[in-house]
């Protein structure tokens, strides 16, 4: 990673625990960073990507998982909607998207749970981050 | 088979078990999943919303997720249910019926605790900051989001009911979808059925060349020698131009006929014949179309600012150009975006997290982002699809398509058609569950 990006990650780290230091102090928090960037996916996937009944749940997923997703279907040949959707953000603006997903919820009923979890072990052996 | 693919197929699975019980949300997702309002997180404010369309639905139920119990929420509507557009053109081949395509208001209510008043509104005081209603009550607000849709100018020799009724526009969906579904199956074969498209902007911009193939796919199997006479006010195709062009010329080749650059001067109703600039025109059912402008709300008091048909507002937080505290959002406003219910939801998040902001004594978001998408059926087991992404433009203060962001499916299939159920299924979800 270079310093660039990484000095972007400390920022959105920051941001997001300024956040919650505010809403436990009672006083109104400026929105989670990548919040409204991210409603882009709720028509598709859900509020905060819990969809049950829609396309790829993303609840559960890493921000790196998110991340990486993302960057490959930019670079698709003859895309798919979503590919063709990847492409309008930013690679700043795509790191602030996978961030908020990740950290946005945490609980995930028992039968996603184990789909996500089997999906991830045939996965993850491929991915390098 | 990676990751991607085994969701793909798993939710394909699942499609057929739970495709009867979701056709009008019956509750399918778990209180988790939609996400619950916050208790005050020090953010206070009355909102009333103005219409439970897309738009309105959407920024009154987000306006609580995001704004937490202190923001409270009134939505004004006049129906019981919202009855989508999208998909209605589904009513006419026989696919859906209108009863499926509606969604109760008692969702926002019960999980969101969004005040429902059905009523019609008769007045806004922009100074006073109230909204007054038919039955003589008050709903004074400190923020304003009028989100009434489109109304419909009237062709000339249509002024009466009756005409209204023979030559039905259905382009709001409800009871003409279904009196134009009942005209189709009434024609004989060999009849014609015409329809007119208005210049732009109106609501969908693929919606009326979908709706061609999808009467033309049902004259083909059922009124043989029938044909659909597309009237265009605009010079082309003015959405997914391959996609629909592939349709009239090849897959409904013989069945479409489409004429681009058509003025309608009169219809009447009594004959079934439209005077236009290239002569008149009989036919056994005519389904009109017309010109479009923001509702009634919008034009009487005074945020009709563009041409008099639409409202100007500040795209980064749908801020009338016209009114302070007045925010338009959804097919009244005019934006570069196009008009239709998937972007109207993300312009409700836009406007619901700016008021948010606004409410804490915060700027609004200066990079705000929406993203539209559609398919369209162009058979009854085919479709395609559009897309694109608008991004804030500084310079222009203007959204702008994001290059590179923006295009339309290689070609209809079956595939794309059943990702059209699960699209629907979700962005309804999104607004209404």
């Amino acid at each position: 990673m270079n310093p660039k990006k990484m000095r972007l990650r400390s920022l959105i780290g920051l941001s997001i625990a300024l956040a919650s230091f505010g809403a436990a102090a009672q006083t109104a928090a400026e929105p989670p960073a990548g919040r409204l960037l991210a409603s882009n996916c709720f028509q598709c996937h859900g509020y905060n990507g819990k969809s049950s009944i829609g396309f790829e749940r993303l609840a559960g997923e890493s921000a790196a998982e998110i991340y990486k997703e993302l960057r490959e279907m930019r670079s698709k040949g003859s895309p798919d909607m979503m590919d063709m959707h990847a492409r309008g953000y930013s690679d700043a603006q795509i790191r602030l998207i996978a961030d908020y997903l990740s950290k946005a919820n945490t609980t995930t009923s028992t039968a996603s749970a184990t789909k996500v979890a089997t999906a991830k072990k045939s996965s993850t052996s491929k991915k390098k981050d | 088979m990676n990751r991607r693919d085994f969701f793909r197929l798993a939710s394909l699975a699942g499609l057929g078990a739970t495709a009867a019980s979701w056709s009008n949300l019956a509750g399918a997702a778990t209180a988790a999943q939609l996400g619950t309002v916050p208790t005050n997180i020090g953010i206070s404010g009355r909102v009333v919303v103005i219409g439970g369309g897309m738009a309105g639905a959407t920024v009154a139920k987000y306006l609580r997720l995001w704004g937490g119990t202190g923001v409270s929420v009134t939505l004004v509507e006049r129906d019981s249910a919202y009855t989508s557009n999208i998909l209605s053109n589904l009513v006419l081949n026989g696919q859906r019926t209108i009863t499926s395509l509606q969604y109760a208001y008692s969702n926002l209510a019960s999980r969101y605790g969004i005040r429902m008043v059905k009523g019609d509104v008769t007045a806004i005081d922009p100074v006073g900051h109230s909204v007054s209603l038919a039955d003589g009550s008050k709903l004074p607000y400190d923020r304003l989001v009028v989100a009434p849709g489109v109304d419909f100018d009237v062709f000339p020799g249509l002024e009466s009911a009756a005409a209204q009724a023979r030559v039905p526009h259905a382009w709001k969906a409800g009871v003409q979808t279904t009196q134009l579904r009942n005209m189709l199956v009434g024609m004989k074969a060999g009849q014609n059925f015409v329809m007119t498209i208005p210049a732009k902007p109106y609501r969908c911009p693929p919606g009326p060349y979908e709706r061609a193939c999808v009467v033309a796919d049902w004259l083909k199997k059922n009124r043989p020698g029938s044909k659909v006479i597309v009237l265009d006010a605009n010079p082309g195709i003015i959405a997914e131009p391959l996609a629909f062009a592939n349709a009239f010329d090849v897959v409904h080749k013989g069945v479409v006929e489409y004429h681009p650059g058509v003025t309608i001067n009169s219809i009447d109703a009594s004959t079934m014949t439209l005077n236009t600039n290239l002569g008149n025109l009989q036919a056994s059912v005519i389904n009109a179309i017309p010109p479009h402008k923001a509702g009634k709300v919008v034009r009487d008091n005074g945020l009709a600012n563009i041409a008099g048909r639409w409202a100007g507002v500040d795209v980064l937080t749908y801020q009338s150009t016209a009114a302070p505290g007045i925010h338009v959002i959804g097919d009244a406003s005019a934006t570069t975006q196009p008009k239709a219910g998937h972007i109207a939801n993300q312009e409700a998040k836009i406007c619901a997290d700016a008021i948010v902001r606004l409410l804490s004594g915060r700027s609004p978001d200066p990079s705000p982002i929406t993203n539209s998408a559609c398919y369209s059926p162009i058979t009854a087991d085919t479709a395609s699809w559009l897309t694109a992404i608008f991004a804030y433009d500084p310079a222009s203060g203007t959204m702008q398509p994001v290059p590179g962001a923006a295009g339309e499916a290689a070609g209809r299939s079956k595939d794309n058609y059943k990702e059209m159920i699960k699209w629907f299924n979700t962005l309804m979800e999104d607004s209404f569950a």
